[in-house]
């Protein structure tokens, strides 16, 4: 008699063996009792084991929400793949306005840089002019930043009270 | 009913929204109990069946047979699994072993018979693969071979080998 070949019964039973192997387990079978029980316990485990699962069954409303995840997935993909789209409008719309009206805004723009400067020119020399028109801006500033202080801090205890 | 599945396959495989649709109907009930019988959490596995298909609907043009649409499912569910695993047993490696034995099942009674469910749920992934594959979804075990990429005496043993670990879990609770 060969010893009890337990690491064979999983396949016997599955009936994967040779023709060869698969008679010799059942020559040992007809003589072994011990491999007998092991071999009708598999069985019978085997079978738990199908009706456990076999039995579960899946949630019904699974086809729309996998569908949706789905739709969900495939827009943010459109999404990602439209990304240069808002930056390359934007180039194409400046350069439009520019080819169109571009020595009319480059005009206006040197108008108003040459205004701008002038006005700086024209408020130094007011301010050398009349020494305490620097005095008025600085209380005027001092003003305002109380002002703002006291307005925020009484705004800041309403919403916490 | 194979012409008719071929041609779902065949519609799905164009990009038709309705055909997949379908044939996540025929299919989520297999896919499910795989995910199920991996994981041992209902939740897990919808989350996990739900990543099953979403994979499928990406890759379903590439699919060559159109016979082993099956298989490919479920192989496709399979590794999900074996990937959350994974990641499941290094988050556990993180927490600490009394606050992981806290929330393990084993905490319960060990004198009171566990269920099927519960016994599988304490053998390792491959073992509880091969069993699920084998006597749930019914492969053969070339099949199985085929479908998790191993020589088929390791199918042979590993199945082997995860009965008798069932077997034992399943007689630890009787005594």
């Amino acid at each position: 008699m060969i010893a009890h070949p337990d690491e064979w019964l999983s396949a016997y039973l599955d009936n994967e063996l040779s023709a060869e192997d698969q008679q010799r387990i059942k020559a040992h079978l007809a003589d072994c009792e011990q491999c007998r029980l092991l071999l009708e316990d598999l069985r019978e485990m085997q079978l738990q084991v199908a009706d456990a699962y076999r039995s579960v069954e899946a949630p019904q409303e699974m086809e729309q929400q996998i569908m949706q995840a789905i739709e969900a997935k495939t827009a943010a993909q459109a999404g990602d793949k439209a990304w240069f789209v808002v930056p390359l409008s934007g180039i194409l719309s400046l350069t439009a306005v520019w080819l169109l009206f571009g020595t009319v805004l480059f005009r206006l723009l040197s108008v108003l840089f040459k205004f701008f400067v002038a006005a700086i020119y024209s408020f130094s020399h007011i301010a050398a002019a009349i020494p305490s028109i620097w005095g008025a801006i600085l209380l005027l500033a001092i003003s305002i930043g109380l002002i703002s202080s006291f307005s925020l801090r009484r705004l800041l205890g309403n919403t916490t009270s | 009913m194979d012409e008719e599945l071929n041609r779902l396959i065949r519609d799905a495989k164009r990009g038709d929204k309705d055909a997949f649709t379908k044939l996540i109907s025929l299919y989520k009930a297999p896919v499910y109990r795989h995910a199920f019988g991996m994981l041992g959490d209902k939740m897990e596995a919808e989350d996990a069946a739900q990543e099953a298909f979403i994979k499928a609907y990406s890759f379903i043009s590439r699919l060559e047979n159109e016979y082993s649409y099956s298989a490919w499912m479920i192989r496709i569910v399979s590794n999900v699994c074996m990937d959350r695993l994974k990641k499941r047993r290094k988050e556990r490696a993180l927490v600490s072993e009394s606050i992981a034995e806290a929330r393990s099942p084993s905490t319960r009674d060990e004198h009171l018979g566990l269920t099927v469910e519960e016994a599988m749920r304490k053998l390792t992934p491959e073992h509880r693969q091969v069993i699920l594959l084998h006597d749930v979804q019914g492969y053969r075990y070339e099949e199985i071979a085929d479908l998790i990429g191993i020589p088929m005496g390791t199918v042979k043993s590993r199945l082997n080998a995860g009965r008798l670990a069932l077997r034992n879990e399943l007689k630890k609770g009787d005594e």
